[in-house]
């Protein structure tokens, strides 16, 4: 009896297992080792976290709108490291998207309990169908407890064209005009007199 | 149904209604606070703030003024009391699941035509700014100490904070 008992509990801890896998579905990385799918757009971009003494894990997500509402999670822990300072780790990345708007929902550390605080103004960035486009630096530390996104095209560009050679003669859009943010705090950010972001 | 399954099914319907007693009022779609704080000239405004917490996100107390509910605080969330001027009780319950009692109380004492800002508060150092209202809280959490406690804030440090918040549903009122 206790053994049936035991395979009905697998079997509804399996389904539960499942659901949360399927519920947390993310888009992987695209290397740009095949030729790039014409009907989905591309995302370039860099996420760096700053740090002392050992880096906490950042982590921002991007969901699509809609369905099927593509996840890309980005993260520094688990990822190359692009960042040639000691102090700084980070990655540069491409993924490949269904067209659509995209918005920029919230950011964390693997290692603080704090999450991203509620925006008066949502994050949207719109991409469309053969194109490359890119968002932003990505940039948080665990002194300040903000993320922020800026336009560094210039230099991120290049560093991703070496990085990604098929990236090398294609037309990239600019879109931080839409996606970059100024200082985003997370709950664990704290006001030291000047502000949340400010030190 | 098999028993094991309904059991199943019962426990994650009761966690789930659980977690929709203590969480207080969803705040999506709320607006969140914009400057200029708005004044009475014959009442006292009182802004009660809580800017999103690490620790018990999910858990909203209840705002009690002279033992009158006003309004729920969630995470992330505030809310406007206009009172007369004089010396008031302000009582923080925390939600049935947890205790439904009384877990912090503190006076104020206001005057009319002014704005006055007050923070639940949750940090990891002790506060000594002079800000405290009441007893502060303190409790392990994780191997973390954490220090919690509501705290009248100055105006241009209030408004600082409060511009993450979204004003608490009035059906939470």
């Amino acid at each position: 009896m206790l053994r049936k008992a035991s395979r009905q509990l697998l079997t509804w801890a399996c389904i539960a297992l499942s659901i949360t896998l399927l519920n947390g579905c993310i888009t992987s990385r695209y290397d740009g080792k095949r030729a790039p799918d014409p009907s989905k757009a591309i995302i370039v971009g860099s996420i760096t976290e700053g740090f002392l003494t050992q880096p906490h894990g950042l982590v921002v997500d991007i969901k699509q709108h809609g369905e099927p509402g593509t996840h890309l999670r980005l993260t520094t822990l688990g990822n190359e490291d692009d960042q040639p300072s000691p102090n700084l780790l980070g990655n540069l990345y491409m993924y490949e998207v269904p067209p659509g708007d995209y918005e920029v929902t919230g950011w964390s550390y693997v290692y603080y309990a704090g999450r991203s605080m509620a925006r008066a103004a949502p994050v949207v960035f719109t991409v469309r169908a053969g194109e490359t486009a890119y968002i932003g630096d990505l940039r948080a530390d665990a002194l300040r407890f903000c993320l922020s996104n800026v336009s560094n095209a210039e230099k991120t560009l290049e560093n991703l064209k070496r990085k990604y050679p098929i990236l090398v003669g294609r037309n990239i859009l600019d879109l931080t005009p839409k996606s970059a943010f100024e200082p985003w705090p997370s709950s664990d950010a704290t006001d030291s007199g000047k502000g949340l972001c400010k030190l | 149904m098999k028993r094991p399954a309904l059991l199943w099914l019962c426990l994650l319907a009761t966690l789930s209604l659980l977690a929709g007693c203590i969480g207080g009022p969803d705040l999506k779609g709320q607006p969140f606070f914009t400057p200029p704080a708005e004044s009475s000239p014959d009442h006292a405004t009182v802004y009660f703030y809580r800017t999103a917490a690490s620790i018990g996100d999910g858990v909203a107390p209840t705002i009690q003024i002279d033992g009158r509910v006003i309004s729920s605080l969630p995470s992330g969330g505030y809310f406007k009391s206009i009172i007369a001027a004089g010396k008031h009780t302000v009582d923080s319950t925390s939600p049935p699941f947890i205790s439904g009692k009384v877990n912090k109380r503190f006076d104020i004492n206001v005057e009319n035509g002014k704005v006055y800002f007050i923070a639940d508060q949750i940090g990891t150092s002790a506060y000594n700014d002079g800000q405290t209202l009441g007893e502060p809280d303190d409790a392990s959490f994780g191997g973390t100490r954490f220090y919690s406690r509501y705290a009248l804030v100055p105006t241009e440090e209030a408004l600082r904070a409060i511009k993450w918040c979204q004003v608490v549903p009035a059906a939470a009122r």
